[in-house]
């Protein structure tokens, strides 16, 4: 091991400090020979000397365990070793490789319990459902989304931060460390710290760093309908049992269309570059960066462009009493939207042709209810948005120099978001009403932050004690407004000049809209620990939030955690195999803030028009009913879990058991009509209870001077039960409801699924398939006997599976050997059905006018699809494992002298190879939703395989 | 280390008094007015009132009071086709078409949340009127008062016509109690309507247009005069009536007498004239229609859509029922989809040459005259040779799809062709593509009814004179055959001397007249032939409690409780109850 290069070297409880230089040599004038230094590095296990007894060559500690890694919680970050609550840290190294289109994609299966579906690869959405610890509402009008707070700031977006530029992603899970974050906590918390500035340093000091790669995508899987050659064989390929429609063009040729090809690029590329200096010196740090990234969806005319720069700087000054932070970041992007419909491409009959040239627009004409021909759809239609963010804050630390440890600072930050929406159709052949219409949109929202804070953090011999604590004022703003209109004199006009539209005025539409909402906060949070072996942690929130009927807008939420370090007792002394251990126990209440403004109030909205006197007038009305009682959701739980590293810090990782209980659920409840106007009323009565088991092991079987090893599976469970729908002193007197309604193709709004009081979320409920005879279908009984399609009533359904899987997991690898590193990253789902619709919706049938779900097809002795019902034959095993990302990289050597500091170059492969015995396209469907759990739709866009090359670079 | 702790407890205690004081966490609603702001002037006072029509566009949809009504009776049938990729629906209709429905469909429960919805408004509308009385005048408030008393006699009537049980109620928000018995209900909807209807305007030329698509006098004797005629068929009895509602002055025991009494009002008032040309009412521009006594006036342009479910508040008769090729023929801006045809058998109904029948079958999209249903062949867009050809059966002989030739025969009641059965075609289509949705004003009653109601009950025994002689009658007769050079001799010709006819005929004559206007399953069922129609066979089908249908499944669900924890509303004898 050479010289250590940058430690930092600080007379403790002062800002006086050195890093150390190239052959880690260090000057520190120390106030007197009795002050106490310490030297710490990332990395390395802290150690403090007393200034006369500082050996010459200090020898750091490697700590693999990162036990004195910062660990940032709600309002200030914690030692790893003194976190009592269930919290989990990921670090820039540990995210995964590859495109995302949001950076949550660089969790997705990092953290046990932290649930994250992509949900489609279409770069101009998010693309990513999260969910922490499974469901803990029923989505009624109540937020789903976690809390994401960025750089103190809470915030609805994060789409709007380069993945290059993220330091930290830290996950709040359980109650007690959420409960500082009050009415927004129960979804959990991601806080998300972006890089500033190397520490402080008395050598002044730049350096520039570049990323950036190149990644081609390529269509991966499709949905299991037939290919164009396929399906003018169906006859032969059924037995004769399918006839398929085929179209003849004048001369009697069959033209054959791919119709997925016609949307598709072969190769879709995208590249990304991210340009940062940084730099410090004894009273100013600062990085500043640039971000480009362009991204172009698989799906023709869809792509992603945006650019983000960022800066963010701290100060020193009044010597030592202010400690000033800047952070100002922005971003301009654009979403080119793809117009056309897989959906449609997958279905359409393969031997239409795309073109007609008799038709008025040259495109081909389907016909058949709501049947469009794709590539007119994509041609003639564009739509795109486009926009800035800002965000920009500012913290001013003062530090109270004569009451040793004790800080305030106040906090100011500010967001915006301006969005510009445009789209305009040429001729539709199946749109009429919609051919030549055009129309833009702007929205425009904000985000106001103040907080004050007073910390306090100090040693009393064995005795370490750390408070906060604080008010807050949020305020979100949206104000929004489209237009449009139909009958330009030519198409060309587009959305540029929306005056010049049907004189009549009789297609205009124009709207506005602005809403707001408040929250206030008091908060205050203890931590004190006995020597670091003993731990507790209490914090306590009173908030309010405009959101909530007049009756219920104030509530506290308390929360308290313990922690023991078993490893800090004697009777551990000398038990070498065991480098450390922790219990921890916490409790904590939670809300969840309403998903949207004015529901508790009567309010008037446009109630249609009204023919009066002979012309229309706007009436207004009440719009929903209304319940002044509303309130938020109350989650309780309690959280138990272990820290542990065996063997030389070579087995560590944690283990968390969880419990917890909504109370008041939020829920559209079915009222009775009358005395109710409207049949649902957004209330709370409901309770669902939940637990889980999340283990995360990380093992390092290999470290050599040359190898190194590190496998880190994770695995959690869940599981959750509605415990209460109804609530008869409040009249909601029923206990189930049915969920995963499907209306598709010739199947009317049918119900899938089942929430009953006592059974969890995603419950199937249909007929139990036994067999087919005769083009009959036959079920099974809940007696055990048989019934055929049409003797089946309601009462012979059943519980026939469930969309939540049994567990998740995931699976990291990473092997170094000398300077080349590898990784490979496996995450899946176990235990689980999928209910397929394009299966159920679109099989095979006597005459195929559209095209056919070909997993069936051989099925001859029965027409599966005239008596289509609902039962578990269109359910699969959901299981998968995934290859997410495999990753090939090599650091090369410079010598010190060099202007190179750091040269990385990469390989990743991306969502390689999926083991399933799902028929459809991706086993990664949508679990997380309360009303469509494990349903996979028909409406999809193509998933993709990536590859891509990247450079990591940095001079100084 | 105590004073530090005081200090922090100070800055929290500062901090959350400070925040309890504030009206921080009003809510702001960004110009959305309250009733206060709407009732403070009287020329606002309308737009509030003006909501409770809202509602009424439920009711023609496919999904709604009018497809579910439709479609029981002979006149209406649904079918899936194209290769049972459409109409489907999980086997619904099948279950419609044959009377085997059970308690989970879901048009009785749209019909019964936006009916609902429509007459708790009304409720709400009422209370707000009588708050905010003094600020307006005494005339004004009582006008208002009476149009919406009437109107939500209308929503419960909707209600009523297809379950018999409601939850009638004339509070808003007080708690409900058990379902009425149909007797008890039609009680409540006479009393309210007879107390309104002397006070309701009267319609003229002069006032006609300010009162088009509002509730007037000749609504509100119309509404009667259905109840009285169809009193029996809802079960009641002159003894079983105002038993527990005060009878009004006007009612003398007799419902036929009643009916007439009802309908002389109406014709009295000289308020309505049958219309020449059976089709003016139905046209997209039929505002300007003599004989429409209340209509839903439609916006066919795609703006202030609104859906519910798989309803739309926008009027689709035109492009449920046509075939696809239709749309590109007339070059219509919503698609067809080839929907709802008329039970075959209902169309021997009509003689060759009624205006209302299929009339020349084989001319299809050929025809120059407009006929009341559509059969005969479906042409490509721009020709009147060349037909559409539909891919729904290929064969040899037709490689690119057959001739598309709409016949009244429907070959399959789970699979039937694409060219099944026929269209009802005497609402004007757009031809021009300028509208998204029919924006021809949707039909409740028609002068026309009246006559024909007063002639029956006169037949059922009522007392009053026969209008057959009248010149309004005579034009309505004639119209009929209005394509024939002597049309009163045409119809007669067809269907005998209506001086001579016997309630059955007029029966047969109201089918041809009203079809698909929302009243042949109450006529039916006044005829005891509800269960006596095509294609319903089986007995569950043809049993006496199908004249309601049954409470819906949901509704039944949510009920409230009585103090032994049982449900208040019990489903109707006959059907399962959960």
């Amino acid at each position: 091991m050479g010289p250590v290069i940058g430690a930092t070297v600080l007379e403790s409880g002062t800002t006086n400090g050195a890093s150390t230089g190239l052959d880690g040599d260090y000057v520190l004038v120390v106030s007197s020979s009795e002050a106490m230094v310490e030297v710490s590095c990332i990395g390395y296990a802290t150690q403090t000397f007393k200034a006369s007894e500082m050996p010459a060559v200090i020898t750091l500690v490697e700590d693999s365990m990162f036990l004195d890694d910062v660990v940032v919680v709600g309002y200030g970050s914690q030692k790893k070793k003194e976190v009592t609550g269930s919290v989990a840290s990921v670090k820039a190294e540990d995210f995964n490789a590859g495109v995302k289109a949001s950076p949550i994609g660089l969790l997705q299966g990092k953290v046990a319990g932290l649930n994250i579906i992509r949900t489609t690869s279409d770069p101009t959405e998010t693309g990513f459902n999260v969910q922490i610890r499974g469901f803990s509402t029923l989505d009624k009008g109540a937020g789903t989304s976690p809390l994401y707070i960025v750089d103190g700031v809470p915030v609805s977006s994060i789409d709007n931060i380069s993945p290059d530029e993220i330091a930290s992603m830290d996950v709040l899970k359980d109650g007690s460390a959420a409960a500082i974050y009050g009415t927004r906590g129960t979804n959990g918390v991601i806080i998300i710290t972006t890089k500033r500035g190397d520490n402080f340093s008395e050598i002044a000091n730049t350096r520039v760093e570049y990323s950036g790669y190149v990644s081609l995508a390529m269509r991966n899987g499709d949905l299991g309908m037939a290919t164009p050659e396929e399906f003018v064989d169906l006859e032969n390929l059924s037995g004769g049992a399918v006839k398929p429609a085929i179209h003849t063009d004048d001369d009697g040729n069959v033209q054959l269309t791919d119709w997925m090809d016609e949307l598709t690029r072969d190769v879709a590329v995208t590249h990304n570059h991210n340009v940062a200096i940084v730099g410090s010196s004894s009273k100013f740090n600062y990085r500043a960066s640039v971000a480009y990234k362009n991204a172009e969806g698989i799906a023709k005319n869809n792509n992603r462009e945006e650019i983000i720069a960022k800066i963010a700087a701290s100060q020193k000054a009044l010597d030592g009493w202010l400690e000033l932070q800047y952070d100002l970041s922005y971003m301009h992007y654009r979403n080119d939207k793809f117009c056309g419909s897989f959906k449609q491409a997958a279905i359409l009959n393969p031997t239409y042709p795309v073109y007609d040239k008799t038709s008025p627009n040259g495109y081909y004409f389907p016909q058949g209810t709501g049947i469009t021909n794709p590539v007119e759809d994509m041609n003639n239609r564009e739509s795109y948005q486009d926009g800035n963010y800002f965000r920009g804050s500012v913290k001013a630390t003062v530090n109270i120099k004569p009451v040793q440890g004790l800080r305030v600072s106040g906090f100011a930050a500010f967001e915006e978001g301006d969005n510009r929406s445009f789209w305009c159709n040429g001729i539709i052949n199946t749109d009429i009403d919609g051919s030549g219409k055009a129309g833009r949109g702007n929205n425009f929202n904000m985000n106001k932050l103040f907080e004050l804070t007073a910390d306090y953090a100090r040693t009393f011999g064995s005795h370490h004690i750390a408070a906060v604590a604080g008010f807050s004022y949020q305020n979100f703003f949206f104000d929004e407004s489209t237009f449009s209109d139909k009958g330009f004199p030519t198409l060309s006009m587009k959305y540029y000049q929306m005056g010049n539209g049907d004189v009549g005025n009789t297609y205009k539409t124009m709207e506005s809209s602005r809403r707001s909402n408040t929250i206030v906060a008091a908060f205050g949070r203890v931590n004190y620990n006995y020597k670091e072996k003993y731990l507790v942690s209490a914090s306590l929130r009173r908030e309010g939030s405009s959101r909530f009927g007049a009756n219920n807008k104030w509530g506290w939420f308390p929360a308290v955690s313990f922690g023991w370090r078993i490893t800090g007792e004697d009777f551990m002394q000398g038990k070498d195999w065991c480098n450390d251990l922790k219990l921890r126990a916490g409790f904590g209440v939670t809300g969840n803030d309403l998903g949207s403004d004015l529901r508790s109030v009567a309010m008037l909205s446009n109630g249609g028009t009204f023919w009066y006197n002979g012309s229309y007038v706007t009436t207004y009305g009440v719009a929903q009913n209304v319940n002044p009682d509303l309130r938020w959701e109350k989650k309780y739980e309690y959280n138990l879990g272990l820290d542990y590293a065996f063997i030389d810090n070579r087995i560590y990782g944690s283990l968390d058991v969880y419990y917890r209980q909504t109370r008041d659920l939020l829920w559209d409840y079915e009222v009775p009509t009358p005395p109710y106007q409207y049949p649902t009323l957004l209330a709370n009565a409901g309770q669902m209870d939940s637990y889980g088991i999340e283990l995360a092991i990380s093992g390092v079987p290999v470290k050599t001077d040359n190898w190194t090893w590190t496998t880190t599976p994770t695995l959690s469970f869940n599981r959750n039960k509605v415990t209460k729908l109804s609530d008869p002193s409040k009249n909601f007197n029923y206990k189930q409801t049915t969920s995963g309604w499907i209306g598709e193709n010739g199947i009317m709004n049918t119900p899938t699924q089942i929430l009953v009081e006592g059974q969890s979320v995603g419950q199937f409920y249909g007929f139990k398939y036994v067999g087919m005879q005769d083009g009959e279908w036959f079920f099974k009984t809940p007696a055990g006997g048989y019934v055929n399609t049409s003797t089946a009533n309601d009462s012979y359904k059943q519980i026939i599976g469930n969309a939540q899987p049994w567990f998740t997991f995931g699976w990291h690898n990473s092997v170094r050997w000398k300077n080349l590193d590898a990784s490979i990253f496996f995450r899946g789902v176990v235990g689980n059905q999928i209910l397929n619709v394009t299966r159920w919706a679109y099989g095979p049938r006597p005459n195929a006018a559209d095209n056919v779900f070909m997993a069936d097809i051989s099925k001859k002795n029965t027409v599966l699809s005239n008596k289509a019902v609902f039962s578990d034959y269109y359910l699969e095993n959901g299981s998968y494992v995934k290859l997410d990302n495999i990753t090939v990289g090599y650091t090369f050597d410079f010598k010190e002298n060099s202007l190179v500091d750091n040269l990385r170059i990469y390989l990743t492969g991306q969502n390689l190879l999926t083991i399933t015995k799902y028929s459809g396209q991706d086993p990664e469907v949508n679990t997380t939703s309360v009303w469509e759990s494990g349903i996979d739709y028909p409406d999809f866009y193509p998933t993709i395989a990536t590859v891509m090359f990247g450079l990591n670079i940095s001079f100084k | 280390m105590k004073r530090i702790f005081c200090a922090l407890a100070a800055i929290a205690a500062l901090t959350a008094s400070t925040v309890s004081c504030a009206g921080l966490l009003d809510e702001v609603n960004y110009g959305n007015p309250t009733v206060e702001d709407m009732m403070s002037e009287e020329k606002n006072v309308i737009l509030l009132v003006g909501q409770i029509y809202a509602d009424l566009k439920w009711t023609h949809d496919h999904w709604g009071y009018w497809g579910l009504t439709t479609i029981t009776g002979d006149e209406g049938l649904c079918v899936p086709r194209n290769g049972g990729n459409d109409w489907n629906d999980g086997g619904y209709w099948l279950k419609q078409n044959t009377h085997t429905w059970d308690h989970r469909g879901d048009a009785i429960k749209n019909v019964w949340n936006t009916t609902i919805s429509g007459a708790v408004l009304c409720n709400q509308v009422i209370e707000t009127l009588t708050k905010y009385k003094d600020s307006m005048s005494e005339a004004i408030y009582a006008q208002y008062v009476g149009e919406v008393e009437v109107l939500r006699s209308y929503y419960f009537y909707l209600l009523f016509d297809c379950f018999g049980r409601v939850p009638y109620t004339e509070k808003f928000e007080e708690a409900t109690g058990p379902l009425l018995d149909p007797q008890d209900v039609w009680s409540h909807l006479v009393a309210v309507l007879e107390r309104n209807a002397p006070n309701m305007a009267v319609v003229s030329d002069a006032n006609r247009a300010a009162n088009y698509g509002r509730t007037t006098q000749g609504f509100a004797y119309a509404l009667l005069a259905r109840l009285y005629l169809n009193a029996e068929g809802f079960g009641c009895t002159p003894e079983n009536v105002f038993k527990n509602v005060a009878a009004p002055e006007q009612y003398k025991g007799s419902f036929y007498d009643n009916c007439v009494r009802c309908c002389d009002a109406i014709i009295d008032a000289g308020s309505y004239s049958i219309e020449s040309d059976y089709f003016t009412n139905f046209k997209i521009a039929n505002e300007n229609s003599k004989e429409n006594i209340f209509v839903i006036v439609e916006n066919g342009l795609s703006i202030e859509e609104r859906s519910n479910g798989s309803m739309s508040n926008k009027l689709r008769i035109v492009n449920n029922t046509h075939h696809y090729g239709i749309q590109q023929f007339y070059g219509m801006s919503l698609d067809t989809w080839n929907g709802f045809c008329a039970r075959p058998d209902f169309l021997d109904l009509y003689a060759e040459t009624d205006v209302r029948g299929p009339g020349n079958e084989q001319l299809g999209t050929a025809n120059t005259k407009q006929w009341g249903w559509f059969l005969g062949p479906v042409h490509k867009a721009g020709s009147t040779t060349d037909f559409y050809l539909d891919e729904d059966v290929i064969d040899d002989e037709n490689p690119k799809g057959t001739p598309t030739v709409i016949h009244k025969e429907v070959s399959s009641l789970t699979n039937a062709h694409n060219f099944d059965g026929a269209r009802l075609n005497k609402w004007e289509i757009d031809n021009t593509g300028k509208y998204k949705y029919n924006e021809n004003d949707f039909v409740l009653f028609r002068y026309a009814d009246v006559l024909w109601m007063k002639e029956e009950a006169i037949k059922w025994g009522g007392a009053g004179t026969s209008g057959v002689s009248s010149a309004d009658f005579q034009t309505m007769l004639k119209r009929s055959f209005a394509y024939d050079p002597n049309p009163l001799e045409s119809f007669t010709e067809a269907y005998g001397d209506v001086a001579t006819w016997t309630k059955e005929d007029i029966l047969d004559e109201r089918g041809r007249e009203f079809t698909w206007e929302m009243v042949r399953r109450r006529d039916l069922i006044r005829h005891d032939k509800f269960d006596d129609i095509q294609y319903v066979t089986d007995a569950s089908a043809k049993a006496p409690h199908r004249k309601w249908f049954p409470i819906p499944f949901s509704i039944l669900e949510k009920s409230l409780l009585d103090e032994n924890g049982n449900k208040i509303w019990t489903q109707t004898p006959g059907y399962e109850n959960m």
